[in-house]
């Protein structure tokens, strides 16, 4: 009884130090991938970024038979304009999602893996949902501000949240230290 | 795989009726914050007739992250969820308040720190739900593996 009482409040103590030093990498790498987002790329990759992802914008429009066009940060559509700012480009939720990754314990390799993917993966998923917002702005303008919001921050978190769960399955597989349990 | 999809339609399902609601009535939210930061910004030294003036308009469906934590207590089966997203919502009330005050040094007198400051708010309260989720899910029990060394962080 003694025994397994032992055991249980040294399992608790081992969880606490396993979750106290998993909040504090992570906030540390939140704030570090932030000041290095801040003071370094905000003024080089980010405006690259952002006329990349506008140009991108207007390619996937023509595509779908819309009369796009684009000048640097700006894209507009059947007079409709969209601005992209860096939270456009799904800057801030990449540095929550790369936070998380360094965070959870796993092997190098994984870790490249899972930010190389995810980065990705969001990126594409925010390209998908300037889409929807640029038609919802020509066909529904009145509906634009209501999905502009839910877009940005229901869907965001939950894309971050579904890349980071499937990374740890992966991770899970080839040894991992704490498993999810939803 | 199949446990993440289901977890992401679970996701849409909620958030879409919370966030319908949340249009609705996150406007005494607003106001709430408003009341908590109005004596930080009359401390900061800026007059009342100045918050008078201000328009936050729909500011809430912008900067309050409290669809998602809502959807995702709602939808993350735990026991502790109560405690923690009582911790996680002081959080967010926290830097929702800061995120208001600091809209008045930034226009009146463009500093640079609070620049700083003020761009890396939504990045915290992007992360927090996202925290919140993941220590409800997780038992943060070190598996057989990583002590034997496998892992390394």
């Amino acid at each position: 009884m003694a025994k397994k009482r032992k055991r249980r409040l040294k399992e608790n103590e081992e969880t606490r130090k396993n979750m106290i030093k998993f909040l504090a990498i992570f906030t540390a790498s939140l704030i570090a991938s932030y000041i290095i987002y801040y003071f370094l790329l905000k003024q080089t990759v980010l405006t690259s970024l952002k006329n990349f992802t506008a140009l991108l914008l207007s390619l996937s429009l023509k595509a779908i038979g819309l009369d796009a066009k684009t000048h640097s940060q700006f894209v507009s559509v059947d007079g409709f304009a969209l601005e992209i700012i860096d939270e456009c480009t799904g800057v801030f939720s990449m540095l929550v999602y790369v936070s998380a990754i360094i965070a959870y314990p796993s092997k190098r390799e994984m870790k490249i893996l899972g930010i190389i993917f995810g980065i990705g993966i969001i990126y594409f998923f925010n390209i998908l949902r300037l889409i929807v917002l640029a038609i919802t702005g020509i066909k529904l303008p009145s509906a634009f501000e209501f999905v502009h919001s839910y877009l940005w921050q229901g869907t965001f978190l939950a894309i971050v949240v579904f890349i980071f769960y499937g990374w740890i399955l992966m991770v899970e597989r080839y040894g991992g230290s704490f498993k999810i349990s939803n | 795989m199949e446990e993440a999809l289901r977890f992401l339609i679970k996701f849409f399902a909620v958030a879409s009726a919370i966030f319908t609601l949340w249009y609705f009535v996150g406007i005494i939210y607003q106001n709430f914050i408003l009341i908590i930061s109005t004596p930080v910004i009359l401390l900061m030294g800026y007059p009342q007739n100045y918050i008078e003036a201000l328009r936050l308009g729909k500011a809430y469906l912008y900067n309050f992250n409290l669809v998602p934590l809502i959807t995702l207590a709602l939808i993350t089966p735990n026991k502790k969820r109560l405690k923690f997203f009582g911790i996680t919502l002081i959080a967010l009330i926290f830097l929702h308040v800061t995120d208001l005050s600091l809209h008045f040094p930034a226009y009146f007198s463009s500093s640079e720190v609070i620049m700083f400051l003020l761009i890396s708010i939504p990045v915290f309260t992007n992360a927090i739900p996202f925290v919140f989720w993941f220590i409800l899910t997780t038992p943060f029990k070190t598996t057989e593996k990583s002590k034997e060394g496998i892992t390394k962080n």
